[in-house]
């Protein structure tokens, strides 16, 4: 079985991060690690809501930042690569959100009840 | 006769003390600045804590490649600070705790930062006209 991986929250560092955030990491480490499970909890489940409006930039002085992080693009990638996502239901609807507001591919569900399939992951990690 | 020394003032102070690489603090830090500056104003930002370690030479203007788009470039924190300082000249000032850079062995930081001891804070807050304390320890 591959690895599942908890995400509890977003948005770590939009200027001094950029690219390099954790679904980077989970993107670069995922087929190494033989496949991934993501779940994304907590503030983190905005990353699989299908974005609205344009895509924001950050200006410093002359420069304009627009390769920003993208939540939505990293997870329609960690889709394309053959990974699963889900997000936790309960904290989805913390935002006023639900199911049909997600990207298509993720699964929404009470994730406390993957705790019963632990054993069956060959890791899992909290992120 | 002797003579007085005129303090310079500053608009605004930011203090900046929450981790970054942990939320957006720091980016709001910098959209704060930059409509400052966008107003002809300015700004002095002090950074505390692992906030030292953004301008270290070492990380260079540019971030590590990114893998999976390797066709981008990305600036790096540091190559941020120098572009918010280097474009405004004279109206914003990114001070640098010492203590908190020692304590965390930020030894080398660009030249366009200023290091200011933590005994300086009080004076540096007395010299602008309003501050913002961003963050916590």
């Amino acid at each position: 079985m591959p690895y599942l991986v908890m995400i509890d929250r977003g948005y770590r560092g939009t200027a001094e991060a950029q690219f390099f955030d954790t679904l980077y990491g989970m993107l670069t480490f995922g087929e190494q690690l033989g496949g991934l499970d993501v779940v994304l909890r907590g503030s983190a489940v905005t990353a699989a809501v299908v974005p609205e409006g344009e895509r924001p930039t950050l200006r410093v002085g002359s420069l304009v930042l627009e390769n920003l992080p993208d939540p939505a693009e990293s997870v329609r990638a960690l889709l394309d690569a053959g990974h699963g996502v889900a997000v936790d239901a309960p904290d989805l609807a913390e935002f006023g959100l639900g199911a049909a507001d997600l990207l298509p591919g993720v699964r929404c569900l009470d994730t406390t009840r993957l705790a019963n399939r632990w054993s069956q992951y060959d890791g899992v990690w909290f992120l | 006769m002797a003579g007085f020394v005129e303090r310079r003032r500053w608009d605004l102070l930011i203090v900046l003390t929450a981790p970054p690489h942990t939320d957006d603090t720091l980016t709001t830090v910098l959209r704060l600045a930059q409509a400052v500056l966008d107003q002809g104003r300015s700004v002095r930002i002090w950074a505390c804590g692992y906030n030292t370690v953004l301008t270290q030479e070492s990380l260079g203007d540019k971030k590590p490649g990114n893998l999976l788009a390797p066709d981008r470039e990305h600036p790096s924190a540091a190559g941020l600070v120098r572009r918010l300082v280097s474009d405004h000249p004279g109206r914003v000032s990114w001070i640098v705790c010492t203590a908190c850079s020692a304590e965390r062995g930020a030894a080398h930081h660009v030249p366009e930062v200023r290091l200011r001891s933590v005994a300086r804070l009080a004076a540096t807050m007395e010299a602008a006209e309003r501050t913002v304390y961003i963050g916590g320890f």
